[in-house]
């Protein structure tokens, strides 16, 4: 699904049109369509190949953009990967122009080597503005580079483990209960990829409560707690982070997006900004908002 | 050339390790991780050619010669450390053939830190009451080996006469403002280019009126780089392009500051190591073949031709 993003400029959504501006077909990865959520059989040794046709409707693209027929749009396609460091390279990048009645359809290919990714890739399609012609809207994309339209997919290369894996080692002090470990590009990555939770095995009670099978009602007060605990915890460091925003281009699937998903749901109606807001001034309500959100201590089955 | 895939430590196996170097000397910690060699680690499931314990040793000794010229086992200043960072980037990047997406992974790096060479984190990071500090063990940017890795990886510069020139005039606090904005950092071209335009301004920020100019200036142009990227798509754009979308993010951030801002031609000739060598090409895009700007609309059914072409070409 293409992303949602706040532009100050209309984009190719930005009318709701009868057609729409632009039609994207699935990806094909190795000459399989709709392949899900994961790549099956891939090795170091495999390229990857990756096709999609996009279908731009001109006379809607310049209604909805407000530039002119003498504008050029780019058709760009991004892959990223990584398990750790993130990188991100130009895969493929083609000129449209405005002009005209007739649609533009843009074969997009590309071949990823297979060498240079670890884990999971992402592929982000934009459309983004070439050159404004002369006689385009006022309020219609300036910059070159302006962003139009985005959608982005994530490929899991070797499936997934626990969405955030729980570690026990030993913490200091030695009374101490569990702590959250992120990485500093954590916002970007899939959590379990950068966020870990250490559990202190010193602590026999507290592993014993979130080892057992079946839990009893003691177990599930501990794991009700740290489950409260390691939300918090998340929610706290994203809002102490200043790439956290509600622009921020956060991926599908990762911890960044996750968070601005729960938030919209924990303090509904806010922008981020006005939660930082409501927790510097209303810290109280703040707090006990995230607890019923997490339903602290609510232990029934 | 044959590519090794690296053993991968796993963060709880890497928590305990971390643990055993507690309190000990940096030459003890050496003893200890050589009469351990290489076990410790976890193969990959997906192969290339496993590398071999000799490999490992080897990169182990060359680490240490490394360190050593800069005052390994001993206490060293702040000098000498930033020249084995040097050093030890140029090396990490060229010296582990190792397959590219390998170098990718948290995992791998916790086992260079953790296995193969605990004792030159400990030298180079250990503060004087000999706790380990963790975030050089464990994986991430701050990754003792895998943050001088990224660092060559993204700033080595073939644009450049000396390729490595961003990395030997770049200063710790300006790696961390540039390597610690994935945004920015997982974007090569970006970074490399974003890079290029604060050292070309960089003598022009120490007008500024703050105790630390050029990171003032660094940190506000990161700021408003940030800013622009959540509508603009900087990776997308062309070479020529981008560098100009840079430079004028970087002028107007100088410019908000209060600081005059000559010419690109002049900044160029102030710094002629940073200028990009004659003859120097961007590489090739798959599908970049658009008609220029201002020129007649094709048909769809032109451009599709066009493109099935040289999908064939490319098939051939």
């Amino acid at each position: 699904m293409p992303s949602v993003t706040v532009c100050p400029f209309p984009d190719l959504q930005s009318v709701a049109l009868e057609h729409p501006a632009v039609i994207a077909s699935d990806w094909e990865l190795n000459g399989e369509e709709r392949p899900g959520a994961m790549l099956k059989g891939w090795d170091y040794g495999t390229d990857v190949t990756a096709s999609r046709r996009i279908k731009l409707d001109v006379p809607a693209a310049r209604i909805a953009s407000g530039l002119s027929a003498n504008s050029t749009l780019r058709v760009a396609v991004l892959w990223s990967t990584g398990a750790g460091f993130e990188v991100r390279e130009l895969g493929f990048s083609s000129r449209v122009q405005l002009s005209g009645d007739d649609p533009r359809v843009v074969e997009v290919s590309l071949v990823i080597p297979g060498e240079r990714l670890a884990s999971t890739f992402a592929l982000t399609t934009e459309i983004v503005l070439e050159a404004r012609g002369t006689r385009s809207g006022q309020s219609s994309a300036i910059e070159i580079g302006s962003r139009l339209w985005s959608d982005d997919v994530t490929i899991a290369l070797e499936g997934s483990g626990p969405r955030l894996p729980v570690v026990l080692v030993e913490l200091d002090p030695p009374d101490s209960a569990w702590s959250l470990r992120s990485t500093a590009e954590w916002l970007y990555s899939h959590p379990s990829a950068a966020i870990h939770v250490l559990v202190n095995r010193r602590r026999e009670d507290i592993c014993r409560a979130l080892l057992s099978r079946p839990p009893d009602e003691k177990d599930r007060l501990v794991r009700s707690a740290l489950k409260f605990d390691i939300g918090r915890q998340m929610i706290e460091r994203a809002l102490d982070d200043q790439d956290f925003d509600d622009d921020a281009a956060f991926g599908p699937q990762t911890s960044g997006e996750a968070i601005r998903q729960r938030l919209r749901i924990v303090f509904p109606g806010l922008s981020i900004e006005e939660v930082r807001a409501f927790r510097l001034t209303e810290r109280e309500r703040y707090e006990r908002q995230l607890q019923a959100s997490h339903q602290l201590f609510v232990t029934a089955q | 050339m044959t590519l090794f895939t690296y053993p991968r430590l796993e963060i709880d196996k890497a928590a305990e390790l971390i643990n055993a170097t507690a309190g000990l000397q940096v030459e003890k910690i050496a003893r200890t991780a050589d009469k351990q060699g290489f076990q410790a680690g976890v193969p990959p499931v997906l192969g290339h050619t496993f590398v071999t314990e000799e490999r490992l040793a080897s990169i182990r000794a060359q680490l240490r010669q490394l360190a050593g010229s800069s005052g390994y086992p001993h206490g060293s200043k702040l000098r000498d450390r930033q020249n084995f960072d040097t050093r030890a980037a140029i090396y990490l990047h060229g010296g582990l053939d190792a397959v590219p997406g390998e170098l990718l992974r948290d995992e791998v790096w916790q086992y260079f830190t953790c296995v193969i060479a605990p004792d030159i984190v400990c030298w180079r990071w250990r503060q004087d009451d000999r706790e380990p500090n963790i975030d050089r063990f464990m994986g991430g940017v701050r990754n003792c080996f895998g943050r001088l890795w990224r660092r060559a990886d993204v700033f080595r510069d073939d644009r450049l006469s000396d390729p490595w020139t961003l990395v030997s005039s770049l200063l710790e606090d300006n790696f961390t403002a540039i390597l610690e904005r994935p945004r920015i950092a997982r974007n090569r071209a970006l970074a490399r280019e974003v890079a290029r335009t604060f050292l070309l301004r960089r003598e022009l920020a120490k007008k500024l009126d703050s105790s630390n100019p050029t990171q003032e200036f660094l940190r506000q142009f990161m700021l408003r780089l940030v800013r622009h990227g959540g509508y603009v798509a900087l990776p997308v754009l062309q070479h020529d392009e981008m560098s100009t979308a840079i430079s004028e993010m970087a002028n107007a951030t100088l410019s908000a500051m209060g600081v005059r801002v000559p010419s690109n031609e002049q900044l160029i000739d102030d710094a002629p190591q940073l200028a990009i060598a004659p003859g120097w090409k961007p590489n090739a895009t798959a599908g970049d073949v658009g008609e220029p700007a201002g020129r007649g609309a094709r048909s769809g059914l032109v451009w599709n031709k066009v493109t099935e072409l040289l999908r064939s070409r490319r098939r051939t």
